[in-house]
């Protein structure tokens, strides 16, 4: 149970006051039902060990699906001064840009509904998914370079996907400022056979049903329509990330050390943003950036040319375009406005997403005016969304939101639940076609191991800093 | 030498991941059995045999360091070699290096299910001291 006491700002945020060594106050965006849980759990300590960080500007916060993480919460989003802020692999994760990518189809439901399962084994056959899964690619080293400096544009280059997959990715798939010499090997080595896999734990390919519709206009603008077939992608950088962000953390131990920064948790070492040591993990973390874009991707790729050979249809037919494709674990630079003036701060998500309102540069050219698509992937058994980001959370979060439901039962107990019962089978009944690698994953990953998605949108929803647009029931899942 | 038919650990409960809890009367049956217990979280090692035989070098600042790189190490020959060991043979130990040789077998994932993937090995709560003159170590992983 945590000690740490809450001040009611309004009916979705509450505040940690400043007390010890914290240098900004904390926010928690949270339904009132939803704090008794968060309470139970670790992360608001988390939060507050993230205030005593120096060059934090603003208030340390957290999003609805917050959960305990390594050193920052799940759900975390925390900005640092450029010139005597810090960056902290902690404040990003292992998995370096795990995202979203979200694509939409021409195909109605009432045209595949009786395909659902011959797709779902295409998809399986096609997408490489697993612990320590190998794809059929092969990359040398030095596409492996390539790979994380140009991200998804090296995979468009070699044919896999067309030039406006790209106009419609964070970053547009290609985050300048890689140094993938910065990289170690064993990253490389990690990171080389697995370009194009999916991995294990709460990844997937899903075939969802768009279902409800909450705001027309934009959701036309995004091109979803209601009874359509759409396909997300939740994946990200696979061994080549966690084995950047070990390496990252044993130089940043000792740089906390160097530069006097005191930790309240080993897990938060950071470097000042400046340092030699700052800037080689911003060079390193970003060649990860560039390869979970890639990776993706591909993914993308084969899903297309899967669903196409299953329902021997034309590209044209299939018209599956990207929607757009978030990044839920990441730092980078970004323009602010911090006490009326603007400000390049240093903005930490992790676990979290941008949610940019409507007129900024970084968006789509097509979604300028009406912000920029948020995607919140639900458990395999209830729904996910599509938000839109909005002014408020550029004048509250530094644009950002939440990024998924967030875990409620640890992985034993969700198996020890899941005893004697099929999860495969509970899904079917619920008309959910679900395949996976590893015996285990099912129960871990079944849904009453997660929140409920719906009590986190509401929440940010709620709290203004995303708007509602669609919801997307799963119909078949492949996972790891 | 330690070997996975005689292992003995508890698992750590933590949302999200999993951690273990290991015991030693000696600092090499201590990091043996850490070895061995993470191992036998990731993979069911029934009928792995001894045929691939790797050295092990690791060096840390402290014995804390030297437990997350330890296992680390074993962790990348895992996911690179797809070889788990199921034998630790720990021929040099102090507070800051460690040499051993490990024994296992590439694995075929149709009979030996993979049951975890561990991401990383990760410095929270992470603990190694003497207790009553019996070492103890708790260790956390990143699924």
């Amino acid at each position: 149970m945590s000690e740490i006491k809450f001040k009611k700002i309004s009916d979705f945020v509450w505040e940690i006051p400043r007390a010890g060594n914290m240098n900004v106050p904390g926010r928690i965006y949270a339904s009132h039902k939803m704090l008794s849980h968060i309470q139970a759990d670790k992360a608001p300590e988390q939060v507050a060990n993230v205030a005593t960080l120096p060059g934090i500007i603003g208030f340390s916060m957290a999003m609805p699906d917050m959960h305990w993480g390594y050193g920052f919460s799940i759900g975390g989003v925390a900005a640092f001064d450029t010139d005597d802020g810090v960056i902290s692999p902690g404040g990003v994760g292992y998995d370096i840009n795990c995202g979203v990518r979200l694509l939409r189809t021409g195909l109605e439901y009432d045209r595949i509904r009786h395909d659902i399962q011959k797709l779902v084994d295409g998809l399986f056959r096609a997408i490489p998914t697993g612990v320590g899964s190998k794809g059929p690619l092969r990359v040398s080293e030095k596409d492996m370079a390539h790979v994380m400096q140009q991200g998804a544009r090296w995979a468009v280059n070699q044919g896999m996907g067309e030039d406006r997959d790209l106009e419609y990715i964070e970053e547009h798939g290609e985050m300048a400022g890689a140094q993938p010499e910065l990289v170690s090997e064993k990253a490389i080595i990690r990171g080389k056979p697995q370009l194009g896999t999916l991995g294990s734990g709460n990844h997937f390919v899903e075939l969802q049903l768009i279902d409800e519709i909450f705001d027309e206009p934009a959701a036309q603008r995004l091109g979803l329509k209601k009874g359509n077939i759409a396909v997300t992608i939740h994946t990200g950088s696979r061994g080549l990330g966690y084995q950047v962000c070990d390496d990252s953390i044993k130089k940043m131990l000792r740089a906390s050390e160097k530069y006097g920064i005191d930790l309240p948790d080993r897990q938060l070492c950071c470097a000042p943003i400046q340092s030699p040591e700052g800037q080689e993990y911003f060079g390193a973390m970003v060649a990860a950036i560039n390869y979970a874009f890639a990776n993706r991707q591909v993914i993308t790729h084969w899903a297309r040319e899967s669903i196409m050979k299953t329902l021997r249809i034309s590209p044209r037919e299939l018209h599956m375009d990207v929607v757009y494709e978030v990044a839920h674990n990441i730092a980078k630079y970004e323009t602010h406005i911090v006490d009326g003036q603007k400000k390049r701060v240093c903005v930490h998500r992790k676990g979290a997403t941008r949610a940019f309102g409507p007129g900024q540069p970084e968006l789509p050219a097509a979604y300028r005016d009406i912000g920029q698509p948020v995607l919140i992937p639900g458990d395999m058994g209830r729904a996910s969304y599509v938000l839109l980001g909005t002014d408020e959370a550029m004048e509250q979060t530094f644009g950002s939101t939440c990024h998924g439901a967030g875990r409620l039962l640890s992985r034993n107990q969700a198996i020890k639940n899941a005893r004697g019962r099929s999860i495969q089978h509970e899904l079917a009944k619920d008309g959910i076609i679900v395949r996976a690698t590893g015996r285990g994953t099912l129960a871990e990953e079944m849904p009453e191991a997660y929140k409920d998605v719906a009590d986190v949108v509401d929440a940010v929803a709620g709290a203004g800093i995303s708007r509602k647009v669609a919801r997307l029931r799963p119909l078949g899942v492949i996972k790891g | 030498m330690a070997d996975l038919s005689t292992v003995c650990y508890e698992q750590i409960e933590h949302t999200g991941d999993i951690g273990i809890k290991v015991y030693g009367e000696s600092l090499q049956e201590l990091f043996s059995n850490a070895a061995l217990g993470m191992f036998d979280l990731m993979v069911d090692c029934q009928g792995v045999g001894r045929n691939v035989v790797e050295e092990v070098e690791v060096a840390g600042d402290n014995l804390e360091e030297l437990l997350v790189n330890w296992l680390q190490e074993l962790n990348y020959l895992f996911v690179t070699e797809q070889t788990v060991f199921v034998r630790v043979d720990i021929t040099r130990i102090d507070e800051e290096e460690l040499t051993a040789t490990v024994y296992g077998d590439k694995i075929n994932p149709r009979k030996n299910e993979i049951k975890k993937e561990i991401k990383a090995v990760t410095y929270h709560e992470i603990d190694v001291r003497k207790v009553n003159n019996k070492w103890r170590a708790q260790v956390i992983f990143d699924i």
